[in-house]
């Protein structure tokens, strides 16, 4: 039987990279021998001791074992968050998981895969990303698209500058307001305004969606539009999971604990899940 | 019930019978009073302040295993290296005496909760285990907030889940021992004990019934309310008007047995070091679902009560946990300052319209 002890396992940050003004990316790496196997789509708990505990997605490649990568933002009212941002390199904190369900990819083999990314949603999608990328054989076309408000609320700029140039993946980025130095040559828009010139083979199609809540009424009517199926449409939640394994009560969505039955869900799921 | 032993205390030895449990290592734990009259339960030391003859305590014994705080680690930062991080020392080994039919019920829900669906809660199972119930059963309806006969399982005797109960049947103890840990503390009592007869366990049987027939209590009858409650066929308004009259002050949760909610928080005692413990909450309080981002999902009282009602007795959440989350208490009656107990809400449930809300 598994049982939860709630320790959690210490990590060095090896590397610290500022993403935006609020966003900062952290490689953790494991000191104790056990290597960390885990698939795309589950998250960690991430312990700063004297500030407490709080989930973040893993977005580094699972084919990585001694160490992962979690993109943090700071929030004036996230304890963990604020604390993250203030260790340096060589600083200690902890890490209980992997937590959760991930994307099931394996199940979408020979399929086309959407992926539609929105803000700091793309951490959570970029294992499934780099996994596909290392299985590219496996799946047919493989799109991103990619939303942040401004060009400078983009993370991840590196990846996104090497998906541009690569034949495996279709990467299409769009900012809803472009800067004024004038620096951004690419598309404007809402994330949405991307899905019109695609074209896609419905019913073969898998999306991946992640984002900000507030998206995914608009992005789920033009996958629907393009007739990709509710069943096929996947999600990952969000919500404040204190414990990770169905046990704190913080983290629930009408019938279901977001830790333990997600965080990853198809909208056919959502549109069942009873909530207010 | 195959495997429950059943034996007849005679009254009077009862003292002796509770004195003996001194004897054990285990730390015995038991309803006492308070100066000013309440029943709460603590650790004792002797059998003269036990007090058995009471209604049942606000607060429930399941405390003991399910502290309303207790700490997950303790840590310490290091200059160099990883910190040192300790987990509490193993739980000592306890008897709850005198606990109710209904509080031994939500023990049940717990061990479902916390140990049978998986990963199970280290920290429960450990103090689970160290364990021992002494349950009593309730002559008549203790209170009159007590509606544990409407629901799933309830009565005045526990049918299950004790390791020990005793039922103070025509003037003499019925006592009953189902497990093991129960066996021990029978051997402690073997020269006060003789073989049941049929009679005593009839007569407790009738003497349920009669209780049950003269009852006046509040009548919860959950299963029409479970019935609304999973179709999701509540009007709306029903949610509004018990949101309307709550004060979102978390006592029902809190005091409900039933309930398991936590929130985690790291105690500093100086800069490098410190706990990290877990606390009672309450999915009533404003805050509750709050994110990071300061987003709050659920941010109305009506919201918040729907999801109460929900949680405890949608059939969504019985296949999660085998159990409904009410066991009938009768606690949140009792403390609600708006007067909407589990009862009433699930009156107001029967009576709503039916109205599909989706
Ligand atoms: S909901 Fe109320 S009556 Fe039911 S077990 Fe909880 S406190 Fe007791
Ligand atoms: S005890 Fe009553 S007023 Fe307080 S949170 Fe519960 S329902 Fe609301
Ligand atoms: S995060 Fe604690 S129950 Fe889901």
């Amino acid at each position: 039987m598994q049982r939860e002890d709630y320790i959690p396992r210490p990590v060095v940050i090896d590397n610290i990279r500022p993403e935006t003004l609020t966003e900062k990316s952290f490689t953790l790496r494991f000191t104790d021998d056990e290597p960390f196997t885990f698939r795309p789509g589950q998250f960690v708990e991430v312990s700063v001791l004297g500030a407490g505990e709080a989930p973040f997605c893993i977005a580094s490649s699972p084919a990585q074992t001694d160490a992962i990568e979690i993109t943090v933002r700071k929030y004036a009212e996230g304890m963990v968050g604020s604390a993250l941002h203030e260790r340096q390199v060589g600083d200690y904190v902890g890490v209980r998981g992997p937590l959760g369900n991930p994307f099931p990819l394996e199940e979408f083999e020979g399929r086309d895969i959407l992926i539609v990314a929105g803000g700091i949603g793309l951490p959570a999608v970029r294992a499934c990303i780099l996994y596909i990328l290392d299985h590219r054989d496996n799946y047919r076309n493989v799109t991103l698209l990619y939303g942040a408000r401004t060009p400078a609320d983009r993370v991840y700029e590196d990846d996104l500058g090497i998906w541009e140039g690569s034949p495996d993946i279709v990467c299409q980025q769009t900012v809803d307001i472009a800067d004024e130095a004038g620096t951004w040559d690419g598309h404007v828009g809402l994330i949405t305004t991307l899905f019109e010139p695609l074209q896609i083979d419905g019913p073969q199609t898998t999306a991946i969606i992640v984002g900000p809540a507030v998206m995914y009424p608009f992005v789920v009517a033009e996958c629907q539009n393009k007739g990709i199926t509710d069943e096929n449409m996947y999600f990952s939640l969000e919500r404040h999971m204190k414990c990770g394994v169905g046990k704190c009560g913080h983290c629930t969505i009408g019938n279901k604990y977001v830790c333990l039955d997600g965080p990853v869900f198809t909208y056919a799921q959502m549109r069942q899940m009873h909530d207010e | 019930m195959a495997d429950i032993r059943q034996y007849i205390l005679p009254k009077e030895k009862l003292q002796q019978a509770i004195q003996r449990l001194f004897q054990l290592p285990d730390e015995v734990v038991a309803p006492t009073t308070a100066p000013r009259g309440d029943i709460y339960f603590q650790p004792v030391n002797s059998g003269a302040e036990v007090e058995l003859d009471f209604g049942n305590s606000l607060v429930s014994p399941v405390q003991c295993i399910v502290p309303s705080e207790e700490v997950i680690f303790e840590y310490h930062q290091r200059e160099q290296g990883p910190p040192e991080i300790v987990a509490p020392p193993p739980p000592a080994p306890q008897i709850i005496l005198g606990i109710r039919p209904c509080d031994v019920a939500a023990i049940q829900n717990l061990d479902n909760f916390f140990i049978e669906r998986e990963p199970a809660d280290g920290l429960y199972e450990a103090r689970r285990q160290q364990t021992t119930l002494i349950a009593l059963a309730c002559p008549e309806p203790v209170a009159d907030t007590c509606f544990c006969t409407c629901c799933e399982g309830g009565g005045l005797y526990a049918r299950e889940g004790f390791d020990v109960q005793l039922s103070l049947v025509e003037g003499q103890y019925l006592v009953e021992v189902a497990t093991e840990k129960g066996q021990r503390i029978c051997q402690l009592w073997d020269d006060l004990l003789s073989p049941a007869t049929q009679e005593i366990v009839e007569a407790r049987d009738a003497q349920e019934k009669k209780a049950i027939y003269a009852r006046t209590g509040p009548d919860a009858n959950l299963a029409a309310a479970i019935r609304r409650i999973t179709a999701d066929a509540v009007n709306p308004e029903i949610w509004e008007a018990v949101g309307h009259d709550c004060y979102s002050c978390g006592g029902c949760s809190y005091l409900c047995p039933v309930c398991t909610c936590y929130d985690v928080v790291d105690i500093n005692y100086d800069e490098d070091h410190g706990v990290r413990v877990r606390r009672t909450d309450s999915c009533r309080l404003g805050g509750f679902t709050r994110e990071a981002s300061g987003h709050i999902p659920r941010n109305t009282a009506a919201s918040r009560a729907r999801w109460y009602a929900y949680h405890k007795l949608s059939h969504d959440y019985y296949k999660q946990q085998a159990r409904y989350g009410c066991v009938g208490c009768g606690r949140c009656i009792i403390t609600c300052l708006g007067d909407i107990g589990m009862p009433t809400v699930c009156k107001l449930v029967r009576q709503s319209e039916a109205e599909k809300v989706s």
